[in-house]
């Protein structure tokens, strides 16, 4: 595997977990499937769809996200946002994650020991 | 100007068959606000390259669509690892089975064409490989939420470890993979799967004989398919414990009954190879000594086998009550 491949293997992986708290963060208001993806792009966390749409919808099946077709500017289009169960969830998250980056932090920081 | 139109026709059979209306509803959504920002954009080249370019984003329909399917997988881990075993071993038995048909058809028969002989190994080993294959999968296929229960693989606690055991309790996946694939196999030619006996001048010493093999023939086969349950659960579990120790015991008593049946028959309680040439009589004979020595080895063995488990499920038991 050439080091272009298993970096782009390495950085799927990385953001595989992060992109679930990213989206649900994003839904805390309502959002419709475009809508979401800008909004995601717009701060610096670009999706492609075949990746997003389906997070998404897994998202909801699991009562994380509440959505409803509507007509908007003229157009139908389903907006989501989180449910009671995701917003009781959304909180725990995030000090997950942050408990996580302060570790990795903590570890990237740490002198180099000699264990031998 | 109709690639968003012909990029949702071609997803729309890849969407789940319970979702497909509303997936398609909400692509077209997506799409077309794309369309209208992309639309919006002064620099943009054609209208129909825009387009273009747009369904192009989405990547294969198929690929896109496969991603709001649960299952991603036909077997899932770690069964799959099971089920690749087991179809490695088949083919390698199947191989060997329709090798010796071929050897046993060279003995018995005044006419041998080598040509014929090894189109028979490929052609029997593939087509009863396919059948295997399918039986195989739709069996891992059906049985996978059963199983995984059986492992308790969804709802696993540190307390269902159980005692340390001996190092005997530990088998071997491959080799139990392997027995499993022996078992069905020898099965499929006790219920007739496989080419007729005939076609190998193989016949019944008398017609006693051969009354008694149609009455045994679903007791041998049911026998051959418990024990291959058996190698099954060890592909799954690979430590002999308390429940695996009592079939084997009780599976082997069955098989020193059979045994101890068929020795009784004065002419041979198995089918014996005809032999048509004069040069292989020798060869024949022994053959057909051997075939009848088989039953008292395999009755000798499973005689063995209690023997072992005995002792085994003692040690294992006194380990239970003990820690």
């Amino acid at each position: 595997m050439d080091t272009d491949t298993l970096l782009h293997k390495m950085t799927q992986e990385l953001r595989r977990g992060s992109l679930s708290l990213a989206v649900m963060l994003a839904f805390r208001e309502e959002h419709y499937a475009y809508s979401l993806r800008k909004y995601l792009g717009e701060h610096g966390l670009a999706v492609d769809e075949g990746t997003l749409y389906p997070l998404v919808r897994r998202l909801e099946k699991d009562a994380l996200l509440e959505s409803e077709w509507r007509e908007s500017s003229g157009r139908k289009r389903r907006f989501y946002q989180l449910s009671e169960l995701g917003h009781a969830l959304l909180p725990q998250l995030e000090a997950e994650w942050r408990s996580l980056a302060d570790s990795v932090d903590r570890i990237r920081n740490a002198p180099k020991e000699n264990h031998e | 100007m109709n690639w968003i139109q012909r990029y949702i026709q071609a997803a729309r059979p890849y969407f789940p068959a319970s979702q497909r209306d509303d997936l398609c509803d909400e692509l077209l959504a997506q799409m077309n606000d794309q369309w209208d920002e992309v639309e919006a954009d002064p620099n943009s080249p054609t209208r129909d390259a825009q387009a273009k370019a747009l369904v192009q984003s989405f990547g294969h329909p198929m690929r896109y669509a496969s991603g709001f399917h649960t299952q991603q997988a036909l077997i899932s881990q770690p069964l799959f690892e099971v089920y690749k075993l087991v179809l490695r071993n088949i083919c390698w038995v199947l191989l060997g089975v329709f090798s010796g048909y071929a050897l046993l058809h060279g003995l018995s028969h005044s006419e041998v064409h080598p040509v014929g002989m090894v189109l028979f190994i490929i052609t029997n080993t593939v087509e009863h490989f396919v059948w295997f294959f399918t039986a195989i999968t739709a069996v891992f296929y059906f049985a996978e939420n059963q199983l995984r229960k059986m492992l308790d693989l969804d709802s696993w606690r540190a307390d269902q470890l159980p005692p340390l055991r001996p190092e005997w309790s530990t088998c071997s996946r491959g080799e139990s993979a392997f027995n499993l694939v022996m078992n069905v196999v020898f099965a499929g030619m006790v219920f007739g799967w496989f080419p007729a006996l005939e076609t190998l001048a193989l016949e019944y010493p008398s017609a006693r004989t051969m009354q008694l093999m149609a009455v045994l023939t679903p007791i041998i086969g049911s026998l051959l398919i418990s024990f291959a349950g058996l190698h099954l659960y060890h592909c799954l579990r690979p430590h002999w414990d308390a429940n695996s120790l009592v079939a084997n015991l009780l599976l082997n008593a069955a098989v020193i009954g059979v045994t101890a049946l068929l020795l009784t028959v004065p002419e041979g309680g198995l089918p014996q190879i005809i032999g048509t040439k004069p040069e292989s009589e020798v060869v024949v004979t022994v053959f057909n000594r051997a075939l009848n020595s088989i039953l008292l080895v395999i009755g000798l063995w499973s005689a063995y086998e209690i023997w072992r488990d005995s002792r085994r499920w003692w040690q294992l038991r006194q380990l239970t009550q003990g820690g």
